[in-house]
């Protein structure tokens, strides 16, 4: 039995010593950083203790980039994970076979275009002066309505969340239909015998049918809301006046551009904690609601 | 023994423990500063450079297989990378204590972090009252000098002025340029009228509402003050000239820039100048070859541009000379192995017929006294001439504390959209570098 264990942990060990060395090593890593004031520029590193997270606490960026981050997350979650599942629903239920397969192909284009190119994409649909948006609004007679929509603090953070449900929505549907397709047409017909409509047969049948698919949604789509970085950068730079920032931006303009690299590490366990905590608690939760066929 | 969360809890604990009485960061193993080649120059360098564009590199390209041509026991790594990738990755590559030879940076605090860290070799007995160090226009060779001691090559300077369309200041009657700054709004109020937009800006990354302030700060408050506030130990920006500066960019906003707004990028924003759409727009001199057929401009722009320098503002207690600008200039790793041979080539690559060709090729202002005349593009000989009338003020966001420049970039963000007033936005600034004081890098 022994010597099984040890050719068991033998094979499982090279696995085991990668994952250690670059996923638990960098996070420990990361908090001990986290723990010190240092330039990159300068030898020497200052013990701060929890300073770092004092000076995160007290830094309206840092809250404004933390609620930017929420806001990204519940319309993510919102638009990739509900609106999703209610179009992978209609596309199986309502639509024909043929028309089916087209639209599917039209809504999963976005995801294909690299993320940079989709950024700089929306960057013309939203010029102020000869962008697409507000010719729309125009020729609509809606031109009271222009907007600089990158260029206003109340909007530009708006406007880069838009563009990342424009590129995800087709990407989580093509996941939600191919969950909707596995459940068992009986539930249906029997669902259907009982005397339920389409709307209930939607929230009796089919949410509980995909609940692993929307847990692992849910959690793909918060931690990536948390972890979101590219668009922000290319489309605003988290700008104007910090209003489009993100806990990603915010990390890296404090280290690279305000050399402060133990509150950047500070800001980067704070990312991790909440990605963690979130994705253990939607675990937990999909769990003990866990439905068998 | 029991495997329990505690157990696994301790077992991480302990980790940590031993790694924070561990490793720091890697300390700076400098090399002997010795500058004397011993015989022919030979041996690798590394060039670390941020002029990627295809109109830029090929020069670099040339300089160094020049030098190769010349040294056939020299071979040179020239690396070129986009402007904000250089400043992460030579950000990286300080930190794990492996920086090129020869590496770029821009003046003022920028480069002196480098040279505080002992990361850059110490030039002062190369260029401090020698043949070569006198080759340099003084301003230059003084954006790197910190304690009294040399620390960078200077390569180019520049400086930011307002290019204009002659013929949309003819058709809005805007007879002469601007003396002062109200005479510059009254052009703006004329050109606007005209059917043009007066001032083509494009704020979408920060630096160029970053140069205004720049611009309006060294005019607005005394050089003594500036040079203290800008520093993060001491600042504390309480003179007045700070809100009237910002007010100076509310009021350049508010009757010069595009109405619909100011998001785009800057060379979105150039085009509106080159296809006679906007009458001015604030640019660095480096940026004058765009301005030429030779560099992409229409014709009927390229023969009626002409520049200017933001005029006099009254009642300001800054200078009245000084012109927001910079140099732009080339350090020699303190660690590097090959000193004397990456002075060998620096002295090279500034020497005056070097320096000539860029300016020749590239069109760009050297930092080498006596080159401005091999200039092939209209005006650089002109700017050369402003230049030496003016008094360089380097660029905010390079010469002002790393923890201070994004909370003045924010604030003037803030004034740009109309979402603080000038003292609001300056109390912001006061509470940025109170965090520079708290929270502070340095120790």
């Amino acid at each position: 039995m022994t010597r099984r264990r040890i050719r068991h942990a033998f094979y499982v060990a090279p696995a085991l010593a990668l994952i250690a060395l670059f996923v638990y090593y960098p996070i420990v890593e990361n908090v001990r950083l986290s723990l010190f004031k240092f330039s990159v520029f300068r030898p020497g590193m200052r013990y701060v203790g929890l300073e770092n997270y004092r000076q995160a606490f007290q830094d309206p960026v840092f809250w404004h980039a933390l609620l930017n981050n929420v806001c990204y997350a519940v319309t993510s979650v919102v638009f990739q994970v509900g609106a999703a599942l209610v179009l992978a629903a209609v596309l199986e239920e309502l639509i024909g076979r043929r028309l089916r397969g087209v639209l599917r192909a039209v809504y999963f284009i976005p995801a294909a275009v690299s993320m940079t190119v989709a950024g700089l994409l929306f960057q013309f649909l939203y010029q102020p002066d000869a962008g697409l948006v507000n010719g729309a609004l125009d020729a609509v007679g809606l031109g009271g309505l222009r907007h600089d929509w990158l260029g206003d603090t109340a909007t530009s953070i708006w406007g880069v969340i838009n563009m990342s449900q424009w590129q995800s929505f087709g990407y989580t549907t093509m996941l939600l239909t191919v969950a909707v397709q596995r459940i068992p047409r009986e539930l249906y017909e029997a669902a259907t015998v009982d005397g339920a409509g389409r709307i209930r047969t939607f929230f009796h049948v089919t949410v509980p049918m995909v609940r692993e698919m929307t847990t692992l949604l849910i959690i793909l789509t918060v931690s990536g809301a948390f972890l979101v970085f590219n668009e922000v950068m290319v489309m605003t730079g988290g700008g104007p006046a910090n209003s489009s920032q993100v806990l990603g931006t915010w990390l890296y303009t404090s280290a690279f551009t305000g050399d402060d690299m133990g509150y950047a590490a500070a800001i980067g366990t704070v990312i991790f904690l909440i990605t963690f905590v979130a994705g253990a608690l939607q675990l937990l939760h999909s769990r003990r609601k866990a439905v068998a066929v | 023994m029991r495997r329990t969360p505690a157990t696994a809890a301790g077992c991480l604990l302990a980790v940590l423990l031993t790694l924070l009485s561990g490793c720091g960061q890697p300390p700076v193993r400098a090399t002997a500063d010795n500058f004397r080649l011993a015989g022919r120059p030979q041996g690798h360098l590394t060039v670390l450079e941020k002029w990627a564009d295809p109109e830029y590199a090929p020069y670099f390209k040339a300089a160094v297989r020049a030098y190769e041509k010349r040294n056939p026991g020299v071979t040179i790594d020239l690396q070129a990378v986009g402007d904000q990738p250089y400043k992460d990755r030579l950000a990286v590559l300080a930190a794990s204590r492996e920086l090129p030879d020869i590496y770029f940076a821009w003046p003022g605090r920028y480069a002196r972090k480098f040279a505080d860290g002992k990361l850059a070799a110490d030039l002062t007995g190369q260029l401090r009252g020698t043949r070569w160090g006198r080759s340099f226009e003084p301003d230059a060779l003084d954006a790197f000098t910190f304690g009294g001691r040399s620390y960078g090559v200077p390569l180019t300077m520049d400086a930011k002025v307002f290019a204009y369309n002659e013929k949309i200041f003819a058709k809005a009657g805007v007879e002469r340029v601007p003396r002062t700054f109200p005479e510059l709004l009254t052009a703006c109020d004329r050109i606007r009228k005209a059917g043009y937009t007066p001032l083509a800006f494009g704020n979408q990354y920060g630096w160029p509402a970053g140069h205004l302030l720049t611009q309006f700060n060294a005019m607005e408050v005394p050089a003594t003050v500036l040079a203290r506030d800008y520093d993060g130990a001491k600042g504390a920006f309480t003179h007045p000239g700070y809100v009237r500066a910002l007010g100076d960019l509310a009021r350049l906003r508010q009757r010069c820039m595009p109405s619909g707004g100011t998001s785009i990028s800057h060379e979105s924003a150039q085009a509106q100048l080159l296809y006679g759409k906007a009458a001015m727009q604030y640019i660095e001199t480096l940026e004058f070859s765009y301005l030429d057929e030779s560099g992409g401009a229409p014709k009927r722009f390229a023969e009626h541009w002409n520049f200017f320098t933001m005029p006099a503002i009254p009642g300001a207690q800054g200078s009245p000379r000084a012109v927001a600008g910079g140099t732009d200039g080339l350090l020699v790793s303190n660690t590097s192995p090959h000193k004397a041979l990456a002075v060998d080539f620096l002295k090279f690559l500034t020497g005056r017929t070097q320096a000539r060709a860029m300016v020749r090729e590239l069109g760009w202002l050297s930092a080498v006294k006596g080159t401005a005349d091999a200039a092939r593009l209209p005006g650089l000989a002109g700017a050369q001439r402003t230049l030496a009338r003016h008094e360089m003020s380097v660029w905010l966001d390079t010469r002002t504390d790393d923890k201070i420049v994004n909370p003045y970039l924010a604030a003037a963000d803030s004034v740009l959209g109309s979402k603080a007033t000038p003292e609001q936005a300056v109390r912001a600034v006061r509470r940025g570098a109170e965090n520079a004081r708290r929270f502070g890098v340095r120790p």
